[in-house]
Formats: C-alpha cells, structure tokens, sequence
C-alpha cells in the first residue's frame, strides 16, 4: 500500500517535472564528462589506454542506445557500421592522404549511408527488420573479410597513418584521447539536447508504442529512418577511432559478437539511458581487463552478465541508480 | 564436381535447417519470441549426443539421436520455465526477449566450451568415414538417415499437432493463451513444452549434423542460418520453415559453387532479404 503510493507520488513527479528531468540529465552529462577529462589523463599510462578503449565504445554504445533504448529499432549487425567507418577512415587516409577531420566525417557518413540502405528494410516489419539487421551484419563482415583488394582481407591492414588535425600530429595517446573525449563530449551532448526536444520525443513515442505514435501523427516510418541512420553514423564516427588504438585493422573487430557487446553493453548500463550506454561500455571494456585470468570465461561472463542483469536489473545500472536517487528524494520530503 | 552430387549436399544441409527452422517456428508461436538460443541448443545436444557415444559405444547410432534430445529437451524445458516465463508473464518487450535469449546463447556456448573444450570433436564411429554409392557417386552414409529423420519428425510433429490432445492443448495456447487457459490449458506448461520440443529437434538435427562437419560451441552459428530459413519460409509456419530450409541449403551450395565459397553465408541472408522484399510475410505466410 505504501509502496504504490510512493510510486504513484513519484509518478506524478515525473509527469510535473519535465523541466527537472532536463535539469537532471544535463547534470549526470556534467558529471560525466568531467570523469572523462579527468581520471584517465590524470592516472595516464594503463588506464589511458583503457580510456581510449572505453571512449570508442561509449560513441559506439550512444549510437545504439539511441535506436535500441530510445526509439526501439534494434539492430544485431551494429559492429558492422563501426567496422564501415574504421575501413573508410584508414582507406582514405592510407591511399588519398586526406586529413583525419575529413577522413572522420566521411567515416561517419559512409556508415550513414549504410545505416540509411539497411534502414530501407523497416518495410519489413518487426522481428523481420530485426533478423535483417544481423543478416546486414554478417554480409559486410564476410565482404571486410574477402574483398582483399580493397581492405587487405582476413590478413587486416597496417601501418595505420597518423592522425593529423589542421597541421597538428597526433602522435601521443594523450593527443589521442584528447580527440575521442572531444569527439564523445560532443556526441552525448548534442544526443541529450536531441533527447528533450521534439524528435527525441518522437523516437521515444516510437520506442514505447509504435502504433499509439502513429496515431498521434508522428510519420514513423520517416523517423525510423532517421534513428537507424543517425545510430549507424555515430557507429561508423566510433570505429574511425579503433584502428589508432590498435595500431592495425582487421575484420576481427566487427564480428557477430562485437555487435552482441555493443547490445550488452546498453543493457547493462540500462535501455534507454545514454548515460548508462557509456557506463555499460566502461563496465564491459574495464572489467575483463582486470579479470585476464580468466579470459576463457569473458563471454560466459558476459552472458551471465546480461540474463542476469534482464532479470534483476530491467533498467540497468543507470536505472538502479535513478530509483536510488528518487527513494531518496522521497525520504526526505 | 557433379551438380546433382552438389544438389543433394545442399538437400542434406537443408534438411538441418530445416528442423532447426521448425524449432525457431514452433516457439516464435508458442511464445512470440524469437529465440536466438535455437542454434546452441542445438549444438547442446551435438556434444551431448558426443558424450553418450563416448560413455556408450555400443548403442546404435539411431538410438543416440532420441537420448540426446530428450536430454536437450529437458534442458529446454529447465530454461523456458526459469528464465523465460517470467519475461513473458511480465509482458516483456520483444526487444528484451530477445537480448535475453541472445544471453542464453551466449551461456550454452561458453558454458559448453568450459565443459567439452575449445577443440572440435569428430564423432568417433565409423558413421563418421563411411560413404555409401550413389549412381557412381560417393556420398556420406548419414545422408539417408538425415533424410529419413527428418521425415519421421515432420510427420511425427503432425500427428501430434493434429491427433493428440497435447498437440491441440499447444495450438490453442499458441493461437489464443487467454481463450485457451480459461479452457483449462496451462498457459505456462504448454509454451514450457513447446520449448522443450523445439530444443530436442534441435538436438535431433545436430546429432545427425554432426558427422558430417565436426562438433565445436561455435556451430550455434549455424542455427542463424536456420533462422533465415525460418524467417523465409515465413515464421510460425512448419511446413514454411521445412522449404525455407530447403532453400537456403540447395541455394547457399549451388550459390557458393557458382560465386565463391567464401560468401555462403551472405548468400543465405541476401537470398532471405531478397524473398523477403518479394514477399514480406515470407514464402508460406498469409497476406497482410
């Protein structure tokens, strides 16, 4: 009894206080971003390189989150668009020479284009849409994989260039860093301003029930396009990153159970949360690290990790968190 | 290579999907979820089909593939009742069903890897080298007995379907929960049965996949070649599922022969995405 009244109370928060929810998701970016600048260039050598790691995926898992969390269009082939965007990078930089901002933005926008062929898919509807999406993915691995003249086949590409940013060599993982923290700040930013406003209501009316969206007037099949697109290009802009840090590229990176990581990663930090897909990525690239022991169980673990974390934690680490908050704000009335 | 030799390779292959597809099928209506655990099952029963010819090897081959999947099927049985039927009880949306068997997955083929080993199995029977004539042909013995089980399985899945009380307690559940529990159908049991059912074909179809190809926690992958055929011969559908099997075996084998090997398994997701642009509820599937 007192629990359905304190969950009706907080109910009723939600709904009066929109505004605050605004409030409270640019304050959860702030401190975000500020971890992000300052632990790992601050405890450098090791945990910069898991920076790097971390930052790549948490792009990679924002993209995800927008079109699985938010707007529900899943996707089983999202480490194909990574793979798209990191292939296009290192190609134009290897053999045109271009500079890494264009190189960057055609990354993004090849895997856009991407994004925007399989989302002409949607005419298939529901579960079909979804099992195109991995049928997407397997098709461009396989072609990284054995198209040799153009991405060096099963065997990668090395010698990956520098990046050079308008005359500046980034030759540091500092300098690195810097980049994808720039690069993600500007992401999640631009993604939580586009969560408040009117298409990112839209994708969550999508997301929550696509015909009662529809009969508000919301032109659905239109902004599905958009969400899978957008979601696919922030993929493509994440994986421009991974062959920096690798130091080489190989089709490896952008297999089945990449994109099932990705999936991990937003369900474990909690669907629908943009700060939980950057959390979950942290969680998911830092833990196995420290557990190198016992490498042979990371996918058995990381199984375990997403039935478990459905069963207990529906909402993720980033809602546990958010209920916590709100018992205690409720507490304290 | 002979194209009618390349023809029935594809036929054999096909026949394996098939049954996975119809696993896919059966609990997509059952329970409305698309289970991305089919393809491990699957393997499950694969390796514990290996593990009764290793602690049994007198018993006949034939008698390996019934044990192996009522063993997988209570396996099935354990995971439906455990872990899914609170999901869908709670009305889970499909995109969490689906993360959630895609986690099963991910713990069935791990889970076998830390039990059988990272190393490929053969079968060790003779079943495994043998080759019977056919025309003047070589072709693996076990081609006729994938054949022949998937015909007594298919038909076997009809009469129970069609004659027996179980079979139309599960069509029922299948078609209308609500209608059907107030029938006195247990909602619960019967998506837990076709669970288990779906999860011992599967069983059934690697076994007898598995002397052709060897056994490794990696063959789930196969099942989402099943899927394609599923999902082609549209979803839900049993006799769908045994074409769409069919179709994705003799075409990825013939494709493979006249492209290149290397892009099988594009080819099946490319054939799946071109029916399925023709014909968007699939190949059997209804209008609208």
């Amino acid at each position: 009894m007192l629990r359905t009244a304190k969950e009706s109370l907080s109910q009723q928060n939600d709904f009066a206080s929109a505004t605050s929810q605004n409030r409270n998701d640019w304050i959860v970016f702030a401190v975000i971003v500020s971890i992000l600048w300052s632990v790992p260039l601050s405890l450098g050598g090791f945990y910069l390189y898991l920076g790097l790691a971390v930052a790549i995926y948490a792009i990679s898992a924002l993209g995800l989150q927008t079109m699985v969390g938010l707007a529900g269009q899943l996707s089983l082939g999202h480490a194909a668009f990574m793979g798209i965007g990191a292939y296009t990078s290192v190609l134009l930089q290897k053999t045109l020479g271009l500079p890494f901002l264009v190189t960057l933005a055609a990354a993004g926008l090849t895997a856009a284009a991407a994004g925007l062929l399989m989302a002409q898919l949607i005419r298939l509807s529901g579960v079909y849409f979804k099992i195109a999406t991995f049928g997407f993915g397997i098709v461009v691995h396989q072609i990284l994989s054995n198209w040799t003249a153009l991405t060096g086949g099963s065997a990668g590409v090395r010698g990956i260039p520098v990046i050079s940013i308008i005359g500046f060599q980034v030759e540091t993982r500092t300098g690195l860093f810097v980049c994808e923290a720039l690069t993600l700040t500007l992401i999640y930013g631009l993604l939580v301003r586009l969560s408040h406003g009117k298409i990112g209501r839209a994708f969550r009316a999508i997301g929550q029930n696509e015909a009662a969206a529809r009969s508000v007037g919301i032109p659905v099949p239109r902004y599905r396009m958009i969400v899978i697109t957008l979601g696919c290009a922030i993929a493509g802009i994440a994986g421009a990153y991974l062959p920096h840090l690798m130091r080489f590229l190989s089709p490896e990176s952008f297999t089945w159970y990449e994109s099932l990581t990705c999936l991990i990663m937003i369900t474990v930090g909690g669907l629908g949360s943009l700060p939980g897909a950057i959390i979950g990525a942290a969680v998911l690239i830092v833990a196995p690290e420290y557990l190198r022991d016992f490498a042979q169980y990371k996918m058995l673990a990381f199984g375990v990790l997403l039935v478990a974390s459905m069963i207990l934690l529906p909402k993720g680490i980033a809602g546990a968190g958010a209920a916590l908050s709100r018992r205690k704000r409720i507490h304290a009335r | 290579m002979n194209l009618s030799l390349q023809l029935l390779s594809g036929l054999a292959v096909g026949c394996i999907y098939s049954l996975v597809a119809v696993g896919f099928s059966m609990v997509y209506r059952a329970m409305g979820l698309v289970n991305f655990a089919q393809g491990d099952l699957m393997m499950v029963g694969a390796f514990v089909g290996y593990s009764i010819i290793i602690s049994a090897p007198a018993l006949p081959f034939w008698l390996v593939v019934p044990f192996a999947a009522a063993l997988t099927a209570s396996l099935g049985y354990v995971i439906a009742q455990s872990a899914l039927w609170p999901a869908i009880q709670r009305g889970a949306s499909q995109t969490y069903l689906v993360l959630l068997t895609l986690g099963i997955g991910i713990v069935l083929s791990n889970g076998a890897r830390l039990i059988w080993g990272a190393n490929p199995r053969v079968y060790p029977i003779p079943l495994t080298h043998e080759t019977i004539r056919v025309g003047q042909y070589p072709v693996p013995a076990v081609y006729p007995l994938i054949g022949l089980t998937m015909v007594v399985l298919i038909v076997g899945l009809h009469l129970l379907f069609t004659r027996t009380w179980l079979g139309l307690a599960l069509r029922a559940a299948a078609d209308d929960a609500q209608t059907a529990s107030i029938m006195g159908v247990n909602r619960r049991f019967a998506s837990a049965a076709s669970f288990a059912l779906a999860s011992g074909i599967g069983a059934a179809a690697g076994v007898l996949y598995a002397p052709i190809t060897f056994v490794s926690a990696d063959m789930g992958m196969l099942g989402i070649k099943a899927f394609a055929a599923a999902v082609l011969g549209s979803l839900g559908s049993i006799p769908g599922s045994v074409i769409g099997g069919l179709v994705i075996g003799i075409g990825e084998t013939l494709g493979g022969q006249l492209v290149s090997s290397e892009y099988q398994d594009s080819l099946a997701f490319l054939l799946m995405i071109g029916i399925l642009l023709v014909k968007p509820t699939g190949l059997m599937g209804k209008r609208g």
